[in-house]
């Protein structure tokens, strides 16, 4: 076993930038990559959109991704783990053999699977969000659970170089790599604890490196158009130093990792994953050289009995329009133009109504740019919202140009839990039999 | 003396369903006891009383020098049903960097620092 794991996130976020994860491969003498691609709406899209035959189930960017980084992780003897994934893991690692194939290399590709959920949900449950019956929502499209270590251990056990799974805990994604590589006791909450803090810090990639950080004249970060991905060093003990490649932009130090620590924890006490409870109230950043700071001191409790699921379920239409007034008055004329809209659409659908910019002094030159917006039970009524909009070039206020407009299907996301024994995680290698 | 939140601390807004975290953290380790006085429910409701509905959590994390703000939206107000233009609520921590507060008793001339601007 190694004394010190290398690990790096190569995207935070479905639409991440592609180029920084090939820097962190071919220079950062990784064990394991991570992609973190699935936020919490993701995998019902994909899951509409297998169903419709609209596009892929799986991340839409993934192909790309791996046509960039499958060679370079053969050549480095780097693993990838990924939740790209989403809802149909098998299929994106069968893509992904196929790809590697084409590049002239051979991984073992393995898929994750079993977080889908949908058919063994207690739909009479209380929804998180509003405590209302699951079932209360219109009709539930697809449900996820959180699956955590337990079950993306095996695949990298039985030797897996590339690791595609669906819904898992993002930490869960970095803390099996380092269990699997440092030989850490899945029973000892204290390392869970330690390699979930690690994961969470790396979870959103940039975001940790100076992205998300920059205030002009009270935050500077250098070169943010070339941010390099973060990396961490992690030691058998546990602890780690958070860097990025030299001659990368963005920068690392206690305020970056600060505000990623502290990012969506909701109770800094418990901080809950399916494989520990976390306690970040006697973690310490400590700025140990330039980009580098080293993290320490996570607690570490028993894992939650029960799996976090988000269900995702139709939720309406919504309506979307935008025009522009500029010049004196223009604020005046915009909040007009709104007040238009909302009386058209009176008992159409509510609305909200937003006027940017501008002054209210009608002597001042300004510029103004009214948005509207409605959510509601069918496609024709959320069109409804772009033809009152688009109708103010001509029966609307003076002067107003640049409308945009766009309507769309909203899958709303729920929150509830399942039972541990209801979810049964099953790893697939594909490819194996031409191998 | 008052000055914007934005002068003393950084802070970061994420979102979870229906709740915004906001993490506040102090630019200058003398600015932490400050924020646990000057950062309550109260003046979080009031910043963003247009988005924040129903109870605001305040969380110490005085390692981290660092406050941990959990505000609940309306139900139906996450980021995919969201009418506003910034679904998530990530705006909203750069909204409440701009909240005036009190620096209590001449802390800042007391101790010869600069109110502004600080953190590096």
């Amino acid at each position: 076993m190694p004394d010190v794991v290398r690990l790096g996130c190569g995207a935070g976020f479905a639409g991440d930038r592609l180029e920084p994860a090939v820097d962190l491969v071919e220079r950062g003498g990784l064990d394991t990559l991570v992609l973190e691609c699935l936020g919490e709406r993701t995998v019902s899209l994909a899951s509409l959109r297998s169903t419709d035959g609209s596009g892929p189930g799986h991340d839409p960017l993934l192909r790309r991704r791996l046509e960039l980084l499958l060679e370079p992780l053969a050549r480095h003897g780097t693993r990838l783990v990924t939740n790209a994934g989403a809802a149909d893991p098998v299929g994106a690692a069968r893509m992904a053999w196929g790809l590697a194939r084409e590049h002239g290399v051979a991984p073992r590709v393995a898929a994750v699977t079993g977080d889908d959920v949908l058919d063994r949900i207690d739909r009479t449950a209380p929804a998180w969000e509003d405590g209302r019956p699951l079932e209360a929502h219109g009709e539930l499209v697809s449900a996820n659970a959180y699956l955590g270590v337990d079950a993306l251990l095996p695949a990298l056990r039985e030797g897996a170089d590339v690791v595609i799974a669906g819904r898992a805990a993002d930490p869960s994604l970095f803390l099996a790599p380092l269990l699997d590589s440092l030989g850490w006791d899945p029973e000892d909450t204290g390392l869970l604890a330690a390699g979930t803090l690690i994961g969470h810090l790396l979870e959103c990639a940039g975001q940790v490196t100076g992205g998300y950080f920059a205030d002009p004249g009270m935050q500077e970060v250098p070169d943010p158009a070339h941010l390099g991905f973060p990396l961490a060093e992690v030691a058998v003990d546990g602890t780690a130093v958070v860097t990025k490649l030299p001659g990368t932009g963005g920068r690392v130090d206690r305020r970056t990792v600060t505000e990623q620590l502290t990012y969506e924890v909701t109770d800094p006490t418990a901080y809950l994953t399916p494989d520990v409870t976390l306690d970040l109230t006697g973690v310490r950043a400590q700025e140990v050289g330039p980009d580098r700071v080293r993290v320490a001191g996570a607690r570490g409790r028993v894992r939650p009995d029960r799996l976090k699921v988000s269900v995702g379920h139709r939720a309406g239409f919504r309506g979307e329009g935008e025009i522009s007034y500029a010049g004196p008055g223009a604020r005046a004329r915009a909040l007009l133009a709104g007040e238009v809209v909302r009386e058209r659409l009176t008992g159409v659908l509510p609305v909200r109504v937003d006027v940017i910019g501008g002054a209210d002094d009608p002597t001042e030159v300004g510029e103004s740019r009214l948005r509207v917006a409605g959510l509601g039970p069918d496609r024709a009524v959320a069109q409804a919202v772009e033809e009152e909009v688009t109708a103010l070039y001509t029966c609307g206020p003076a002067g107003g140009g640049g409308v945009r407009t766009r309507s769309a299907e909203v899958i709303g996301i729920l929150s509830t839990t399942v039972g541990r024994d209801q979810v049964t995680p099953h790893t697939t290698f594909v490819g194996t039999e031409t191998r | 003396m008052s000055v914007p939140l934005r002068e003393i601390a950084h802070a970061r807004a994420g979102d979870k369903g229906n709740l915004n975290t906001i993490a506040v953290i102090a630019r200058e380790e003398h600015w932490y006891p400050v924020l646990c006085e000057v950062v309550t429910p109260d003046l979080v409701r009031e910043v963003l009383a247009d988005r924040v509905r129903g109870p605001v959590e305040v969380h110490r994390v005085d390692g981290l020098r660092a406050l941990i703000v959990v505000c609940a939206r309306a139900w139906d107000d996450t980021v995919t049903t969201s009418v506003h233009l910034d679904t998530h609520g990530k705006t909203l921590a750069g909204r409440l960097l701009g909240a005036r507060v009190a620096l209590p008793g001449g802390r800042a001339g007391s101790e010869g620092r600069p109110v502004s601007p600080s953190g590096r």
